[in-house]
């Protein structure tokens, strides 16, 4: 599955990645690993995508690291999924708080 | 290099681009209008259109205030949390972000306790000197630090007023003096002193809640010398004292 951004999240790229909630009121800032996972979610890319890419910016060596990346890249989509920070592309979007 | 976006800068463009937003409440200034804790409705709204009553959005100091509008004056925004005892400093259509809709107005003010005894005027004057003081006012004398008073000081202030009803002068008041009623028994007028925290090196501004009222003898935010704030005081509560 791929992701989209919704428009109520504002957020900007610069040193780092700082995420607003415009419906939430709530502010996040993406660490150097959480900033590149979001950079490619936004690109529309899948998980296994954005894991295979990560493994190789990270240098995975073997089929546990990578297997381990993808585990953590989709543990940390699921979590901006919960938040209301990504939606799931072609899923219904969360209702408005 | 590129200047790090602030929660102000992510706020800003999210009302440039979706008309709205949510804040988090944070703080007891906005008590009992606003909870710490929940989250609070920002709508952008042409500036012109803001009037006396609305609670607004504003920038201040980097960080974002949610306060009720005390005065338009002069283009500028003139705030004032409901829970606290001074107006804000003055803001303009720069500061402005939006206005939170829907709340209730703001809570009537909680009169001085009622005090017992003859009409005294005490005023305690924080730096002053050489200035005329109507022949039946009892004046003091407190030394001053800078821009504030040592601890010693204000214990001595603070234990002097203790008996009868306490007004501050500032330029940050609620109050215009003109709109002093009469004194009622002890009245104790700080004159000369500024009101706020701590200062570096261990000298303190006077604590807003040491008096029970906060006057101002200008327009908001306008600074009055020791001298013209005597006279001006003298101006309103000479005649009712008379009348008493």
């Amino acid at each position: 599955m791929s992701y989209i951004i919704p428009d109520a999240v504002i957020w900007t790229d610069d040193d780092e990645i700082r995420l607003y909630d415009s419906t939430r009121g709530e502010f996040e800032t993406l660490n150097a690993t959480a900033a590149a996972i979001w950079r490619l979610a936004g690109e529309g890319r899948t998980a296994t995508d954005i894991a295979t890419e990560l493994s190789t910016t990270f240098g995975a060596q073997d089929q546990a690291q990578r297997h381990g990346v993808e585990r953590d890249v989709e543990e940390f989509l699921h979590h901006l999924v919960d938040r209301g920070l990504l939606l799931v592309r072609g899923a219904a979007s969360a209702p408005a708080s | 290099m590129r200047r790090r976006a602030d929660p102000v800068d992510l706020l800003r463009r999210a009302l440039e681009m979706c008309g709205e937003a949510r804040l988090a409440v944070t703080g007891d200034s906005m008590l009992p209008t606003l909870l710490p804790g929940g989250t609070v409705r920002v709508v952008r709204v042409p500036y012109e259109q803001v009037r006396e009553g609305d609670v607004v959005a504003v920038t201040m100091d980097g960080a974002v205030l949610v306060h009720r509008v005390a005065h338009r004056q002069a283009g500028r925004l003139v705030t004032r949390g409901d829970n606290m005892p001074l107006l804000d400093p003055a803001t303009d259509a720069q500061a402005f972000l939006g206005v939170v809709p829907g709340l209730p107005p703001a809570p009537p003010s909680v009169p001085p306790p009622a005090v017992v005894g003859p009409v005294q005027v005490h005023l305690w004057l924080i730096g002053g000197g050489g200035i005329d003081v109507p022949p039946n006012w009892v004046v003091r004398w407190v030394s001053h630090r800078g821009a504030g008073v040592d601890a010693a000081a204000l214990l001595a202030v603070a234990t002097g007023i203790r008996a009868g009803t306490s007004i501050g002068i500032s330029p940050y008041g609620v109050t215009a003096i003109d709109d002093l009623g009469p004194p009622i028994g002890p009245t104790h007028l700080v004159v000369g002193g500024a009101f706020g925290g701590s200062l570096p090196g261990g000298n303190q501004l006077l604590p807003p809640a040491l008096v029970h009222r906060h006057v101002r003898p200008g327009l908001p935010g306008e600074a009055v010398g020791v001298r013209d704030t005597v006279a001006a005081l003298a101006r309103v509560l000479a005649p009712m004292e008379a009348a008493l």
